[in-house]
């Protein structure tokens, strides 16, 4: 499922939008708050309608004015993980919460049990939570929770807003080695909307920068992410690894490249110091 | 989808009756609403009309704002003409009561206008002490009257983020079943009071360790003293009433 | 001279208990960044020294002992700033919402009217004062319950995961803010998860299942990379950076600032 803005606008929100995301691709946006992310990413699951241009979603198209009786249809393929998941919990089980979206989704019963089982493996979430109260998760665990809702009638788009908010070190590798497994093993394209570069630089392949409404900047990981003055501009901090090496480059003229881990940075380091 | 009550918000601006003490505005509201439930005669009805005119000037309000207060009644106003044509009711009869309603509308947008929130609350407040006689805890009625005010916009916010929360899951309300529509407001309130029993816990901390104490008298720094125009406007109000309610007893 | 001290403490909720004869003090002009996995009683701990959690044992804040009646008085010369920016902002204006302390404690409006254009200039918060809260970003928010937190200049500022909901450039003006204060002798007690911002401050503590696991100055206690490992904590760049060129012998100790360390490496 391809995803295509035509000169989207929403109001003074989102300005004048053109962008193609390709199936299987890893999308990472940022910008400072007011930006417009937000607003973006939650038109491709029309939550949210353009008030000008139109959006390919798959086949589907959205439009100003337009009614649409079969939602569901796209909404089926597109999940959004929000921010704050207990704006979503509401079941009196992590099962019941988990199998909530399947309901609507129409699957058959025997799936059900199936997908939700799976769901929460992917997520890290051992069967013996299955049946527990899901208030009473710790926040690292609501947030796998969220995602297992997501994950559990398996959309073809997984949009992810801000999912790192108040989260713990050992939820956030969790949650990097989720967002790899969805490309690598099940060819979903994800988006995922941050203010942490560092954290997204280590899993998407694009980048796109938002700031009052437009896409700034747009291009691969590196291109994007080595023009350090211009994200700063735009409030955005580039990732610590680039940083680094822009500042040897900027300080000593050596050029030590742009790494993705810092262990990789070391390597260079040495070389270079040597 | 939800959008902000916005009708006769307050309008900054420097005017004697901003300045005014907000317990004098609400014994001045209160007065006004008797004398206009009493008056029935339209010469003095207009006078009164023609007054409330000249102190909506007096305000500095773009007049625009007080239009846009009465548009939004407009419905009320529609229900009421078309009542009572159906009643029957003659035209100088509705005519009058259409000038009555009107001019309530824009005395209250005055006071809305130019009292923040907080102080109408504080006024409030004042006014009815003496209803602590009777035990009731004034205090207690209008901290929930301020948090009120300040809490509906947020949770409009948030209520509408919990409603693109459970879309994206499927819950489409308009093309539901009875049953359907039965568990989309459950997937809406519930999360909904959750949050809203930890946002209540959680505020009881902040103002607590900022020192908070209902019971005890707390300087609000907005409010502006008594001064002579307080005990003239209220003294204006209360003579007017005096005067109409003894023409129409003679 | 302490700003906080604890010791025999003991807090546990139903089912278990937390702290068990825990002691801590934080000398006063000290900037310490306590961190920990969830759990670990970070927040717990906030509380009971502010009175909202009662546990046992003996607690002085700013010398004075902690009691039912010593509460209020403790309450006025510390200054907290809570996690979730809706869930702390009272008041219908921002104006409002800086004085409410001051307005608790009586104070005349003249002093309030300027103690909030102080402190909203200090904070840089000036253009915001007539707005309501719904109108401004989570980070603004902060920026406002900050301003209302250090109105009456306390002597100690706890901020428990104050940055957690809160973006980049408001987490960096806090930060800048809290310098400041730091250099004029408040005591701050910084608590969070983003250990970058660890390396600002002197002191940290890493706390684990209420009971204190490193407590030292920054560069002793980040010597520990196999503790921070062990509990799931991600060390800050600049950290992980220096641990690991160590390693290498390309540096000999731990160095926080990149210009620094690009020149040493480099000389």
């Amino acid at each position: 499922m391809e995803i295509k803005f035509e000169n989207v606008s929403f109001n003074n929100v989102v300005k004048d939008i053109n962008l193609k995301i390709e199936k299987g691709q890893i999308i990472g946006i940022v910008g400072s708050s007011g930006s417009g992310k937000t607003t973006l990413v939650e038109m491709i699951d029309a939550l949210v309608l353009p008030t000008n241009g139109r959006l390919l979603v798959g086949d589907f198209a959205l439009e100003k004015g337009k009614k649409y009786k079969n939602i569901n249809e796209l909404r089926f393929n597109v999940g959004f993980v929000f921010e704050d998941a207990n704006e979503q919990i509401f079941s009196n089980t992590v099962y019941d919460e988990v199998a909530f979206a399947m309901r609507y989704f129409k699957y058959k019963k025997e799936q059900i049990e199936v997908q939700v089982k799976k769901a929460l493996m992917m997520v890290g979430l051992p069967e013996e939570y299955l049946y527990k109260n899901p208030f009473n998760l710790s926040h690292g665990e609501t947030k796998k929770l969220a995602i297992a809702c997501v994950l559990a009638f398996n959309p073809e788009i997984i949009i992810f807003d801000e999912p790192l908010t108040a989260l713990d070190n050992a939820s956030k590798k969790n949650l990097i080695k989720i967002i790899r497994t969805l490309k690598t093993r099940y060819n979903k394209t994800v988006i995922i909307v941050s203010q942490d570069t560092d954290f997204l630089h280590k899993i998407v392949d694009k980048v796109y920068v938002m700031h009052k409404g437009n896409i700034v900047m747009a291009g691969n990981k590196y291109e994007v992410f080595q023009e350090e003055e211009l994200l700063n501009k735009y409030d955005v901090k580039a990732p610590s690894v680039i940083s680094f090496a822009k500042l040897v480059e900027k300080k000593k003229g050596i050029k030590i490249g742009y790494r993705d881990e810092i262990n990789d940075l070391i390597k260079d380091v040495y070389r270079y110091v040597k | 989808m939800l959008n902000n009550i916005s009708i006769g918000r307050y309008y900054e601006t420097n005017s004697k009756i901003h300045r005014m003490n907000p317990t004098a505005k609400l014994l001045s509201i209160i007065l006004f609403v008797i004398l206009s439930l009493i008056a029935n005669d339209i010469r003095i009805n207009l006078t009164i009309s023609v007054i409330v005119l000249l102190v909506m000037g007096l305000t500095h309000v773009p007049i625009k704002l007080y239009w846009k207060t009465l548009f939004g009644m407009r419905i009320l106003l529609i229900l009421v003409i078309i009542m009572n044509l159906v009643i029957g009711t003659s035209f100088q009869e509705l005519g009058l009561l259409l000038l009555r309603i009107t001019t309530m509308i824009l005395y209250t947008s005055i006071l809305t206008l130019t009292t923040p929130p907080s102080e109408i609350a504080y006024g409030i407040e004042n006014v009815l002490s003496f209803l602590k006689v009777f035990k009731l805890k004034v205090s207690k009625i209008a901290l929930s009257i301020s948090l009120a005010l300040r809490f509906i916009p947020t949770i409009i916010d948030q209520s509408n983020r919990i409603l693109k929360a459970q879309a994206s899951r499927g819950v489409d309300f308009r093309n539901s079943t009875f049953k359907g529509k039965l568990i989309a407001i459950k997937a809406m309130l519930i999360p909904l009071f959750v949050l809203s029993f930890k946002r209540a816990e959680d505020l009881g901390n902040a103002m607590e360790v900022r020192l908070y104490d209902i019971n005890k008298p707390r300087t609000n720094y907005r409010v502006n003293k008594w001064r002579f125009f307080d005990t003239y406007i209220v003294f204006m109000h209360l003579a007017i009433l005096t005067l109409v309610a003894m023409s129409m007893i003679v | 001279m302490n700003s906080v001290f604890i010791r025999n403490l003991s807090f546990g909720y139903k089912d278990r208990p937390l702290f068990e004869n825990f002691n801590l003090s934080i000398q006063q002009g000290s900037w310490v960044t306590i961190v920990g996995p969830n759990g670990s009683g970070k927040s717990t701990l906030v509380k009971i020294l502010v009175g909202l959690l009662e546990g046992t044992g003996t607690i002085i804040v700013n010398q004075v002992t902690l009691t039912s009646s010593t509460r209020d008085s403790i309450r006025e010369y510390v200054g907290v700033v809570f996690d979730n920016p809706d869930n702390q902002f009272v008041s219908e204006t921002v104006a409002d919402e800086i004085a409410f302390k001051l307005e608790n404690l009586g104070v005349n409006k003249f002093e309030i009217r300027d103690k909030i254009k102080e402190t909203a200039d200090l904070i840089g918060i000036t253009p915001l004062l007539n707005l309501e809260p719904h109108k401004l970003t989570n980070g603004q928010k902060q920026l406002v319950i900050l301003a209302g937190a250090i109105i009456n200049n306390p002597p100690i500022l706890i901020l428990d995961e104050a940055l957690s909901k809160v973006d980049a450039i408001t987490t960096q003006k806090v930060l800048e803010v809290i310098a400041y204060l730091n250099k004029k002798g408040t005591t701050i007690i910084n608590i969070t998860h983003n250990l970058d911002e660890a390396t600002l401050g002197q002191k940290v503590v890493v706390l684990n299942e209420g009971e204190i696991i490193l407590n030292g100055t920054k560069e002793e206690v980040f010597e520990h990379e196999k503790v921070f490992n062990a509990l799931g904590i991600q060390l800050p760049f600049m950290v992980d950076l220096s641990l690991k060129l160590k390693f290498y012998g390309l540096v000999d100790k731990i160095i926080f600032d990149a210009e620094e360390m690009v020149d040493h490496l480099w000389k």
